[in-house]
């Protein structure tokens, strides 16, 4: 089985984005097989880990990926086109499910007593499921760099490539993420 | 905690669940391929590019636009149909392309070819070209070698059709039909003149920008001329001069018969007192000779439009010839008045030299005087007295007596002679 990381490295040719928009089957097939999972577990983390909801929304970026793929001039890598279509979907996504509520959530009423292995608190599905919940509060902005930068795992010069943002841009919008989410889950409180 | 924690925990919180391994639930990356596959297989078989709805939207704007284009394009309403009938002509048309855009094109039709023509377009018969404009009225305009003219209208009006020509130079004959129901506009313009036409039959000649000659066959023909207007009624003519007053003249031919020997009709000398106008004019029309303004003989123009009128003059002197018609609102002119003189009396001849009967040498000078400007002959030779009527020849002589005949004929024709003898010693 292919690791996470070696898929994470991957991409295809502008050559094959070529055969993509020519619809090529077999070209279409190396998109997918290269980046689906990739977009999936960036879009997953977004969506409160709704399984049928991060598909349809893999499903909607390719498509759209398909059609624009004329526009591909081959300047960025392709993860960084398909993460930058990702993130519009999953804007367009939360503005039509309006599922972000209004009111704070309650502080994380869990001990943190050992700050280096917080391993613990997130193996439990309820913690899980606060820090989706807070994600999903998040302007689409903030949740997008959050996730790129700390689960994604990418360094700031991509981010800056999918957000169009500025380094400096990037940096205070992590910064202010940072803090937004810690207020959600009244971190800031204790 | 320090102040950095809060955020630290955040970062430790996204991290750890990045470290979660997430995978593709089994299935989902199959049917996306396919669904993928689908989408470009449909793609193509819309044969549009991949920007193909925005492609279609602008194709479908283009077509529209060239549509509606072509729509509002002006096309002529009427066409007429030239037919060259001898020689060739130059067809110069300008037809509409789309919207203001026109273009424009010259062709050559020798005998036999047709083309439509529409408002705007221009024709010239060569020096052999004879053509025939047949108009949708039923009119026709028959063109003469050497004539370049413009249709600048051609409509069909309230009132009946309007055409409008313009006649650069040359000859044309113009058959206007005219309809019960229906009073057709026939304009023909020619640098000069308009000539404006109600049901009729006319000849037209643009002579040159100063000069048109208009006879009008049947019906009435209106002609404008600057602020003078006249009507060139059936059987009558009118040359259009620049600067001078337009002056509509019966259609005839005339020519004085003077004992046999015709000659136009212009300022003429007579040795007889008698001569005949002769001409034709429309049949049954009635010619009227004046002399010195005053009628002197009257008569009618037979079936083939002949007429003759005599004339005889009492004594010598110069008067002036006149002819008229008899019109519908009296005399109307015919040919312009000019001076005929009668001249009966023969010219003097007076010889002056040699002076003496006797002469010595090969020839002598002759000299004399007779009538100014006379034709003076003396055997086979012949001069011309001058302005003071004095005349001179060289006449050879032979050894002993020679007879001597000089002739003096004056521009009238009389004629006198004078014969003497001179002896050659």
């Amino acid at each position: 089985m292919e690791k996470a990381g070696d898929k994470q490295d991957r991409e295809i040719s502008t050559e094959q984005v070529r055969a993509i928009q020519q619809g090529n089957a077999d070209a279409i097939a190396e998109l997918v097989r290269t980046y689906a999972e990739r977009i999936y577990r960036f879009v997953y983390h977004q969506v409160g880990g709704r399984e049928e909801d991060a598909e349809d929304i893999v499903q909607e970026t390719f498509l759209a990926a398909l059609k624009s793929a004329h526009r591909f001039r081959g300047d960025a890598r392709v993860s960084t086109w398909l993460y930058s279509i990702a993130a519009h979907k999953v804007a367009d996504y939360h503005r039509r499910q309006r599922r972000r509520k209004e009111e704070p959530l309650p502080p994380l009423e869990i001990d943190l007593p050992d700050a280096d292995a917080p391993e613990a608190l997130v193996e439990q599905a309820e913690v899980r499921e606060r820090v989706w919940a807070a994600l999903e509060r998040l302007p689409d902005h903030y949740r997008t760099v959050l996730v790129l930068r700390y689960i994604e795992g990418l360094p700031v010069s991509e981010i800056m490539k999918i957000t169009g943002q500025s380094l400096k841009s990037v940096e205070s919008t992590l910064m202010r993420a940072k803090h937004a989410m810690a207020a959600i889950l009244g971190l800031e409180a204790r | 905690m320090s102040a950095t924690e809060p955020e630290q925990t955040v970062e430790r919180l996204l991290s750890r669940l990045a470290a979660e391994p997430v995978h593709l639930r089994p299935g989902f990356q199959t049917r996306l391929i396919a669904t993928l596959t689908q989408a470009a297989a449909r793609k193509r078989a819309w044969f549009l590019p991949a920007r193909g709805w925005a492609w279609a939207a602008l194709t479908l704007a283009l077509l529209l636009v060239l549509g509606v284009g072509w729509l509002a394009t002006p096309r002529p309403a009427a066409t007429a149909t030239l037919e060259v009938q001898e020689g060739q002509a130059i067809v110069q048309q300008t037809r509409p392309v789309f919207l203001t855009i026109t273009r424009s094109s010259e062709r050559t039709l020798t005998k036999g070819q047709t083309t439509e023509l529409a408002p705007g377009d221009r024709v010239r018969t060569d020096a052999s070209g004879e053509a025939i404009i047949r108009y949708p009225s039923g009119s026709t305009t028959e063109i003469q070698p050497g004539t370049d003219l413009s249709l600048t209208e051609l409509r069909k009006g309230n009132s009946g059709w309007i055409t409008r020509l313009k006649v650069w130079a040359g000859e044309t004959i113009h058959r206007v039909r005219r309809t019960m129901d229906s009073i057709p506009i026939f304009e023909t313009e020619t640098p000069l003149i308009t000539a404006g036409v109600r049901g009729t039959v006319f000849r037209l000649h643009a002579i040159s920008e100063d000069h048109t000659y208009l006879a009008t066959d049947e019906g009435l023909v209106h002609v404008q001329m600057g602020d003078q207007a006249v009507d060139v009624p059936a059987g009558y003519e009118v040359d259009a001069i620049a600067g001078q007053p337009l002056q509509v003249r019966l259609q005839a031919a005339i020519q004085i018969n003077l004992a046999g020997k015709p000659k136009a009709w212009e300022a003429t000398l007579s040795a007889v007192s008698a001569f005949t106008l002769e001409g034709t004019a429309p049949p049954g029309t009635t010619m009227v000779l004046l002399v010195n303004g005053k009628e002197v003989a009257r008569g009618q123009a037979d079936q083939e439009g002949r007429f003759t009128l005599p004339m005889t003059f009492p004594a010598e002197g110069t008067y002036s010839l006149e002819l008229k018609a008899v019109g519908p609102d009296g005399l109307v002119p015919v040919a312009p008045p000019v001076p005929f003189t009668y001249d009966a009396t023969p010219p003097s001849l007076e010889i002056l030299e040699p002076a003496t009967s006797e002469v010595t040498g090969a020839s002598v000078t002759l000299r004399g005087r007779t009538e100014p400007g006379a034709l003076v002959r003396v055997g086979s030779l012949q001069t011309q007295a001058d302005a003071q009527g004095l005349f001179s020849v060289e006449v050879p002589l032979i050894p002993g007596t020679n007879e001597i005949t000089v002739t003096a004929t004056d521009a009238a024709g009389n004629t006198v002679i004078s014969t003497f003898y001179l002896v050659r010693k």
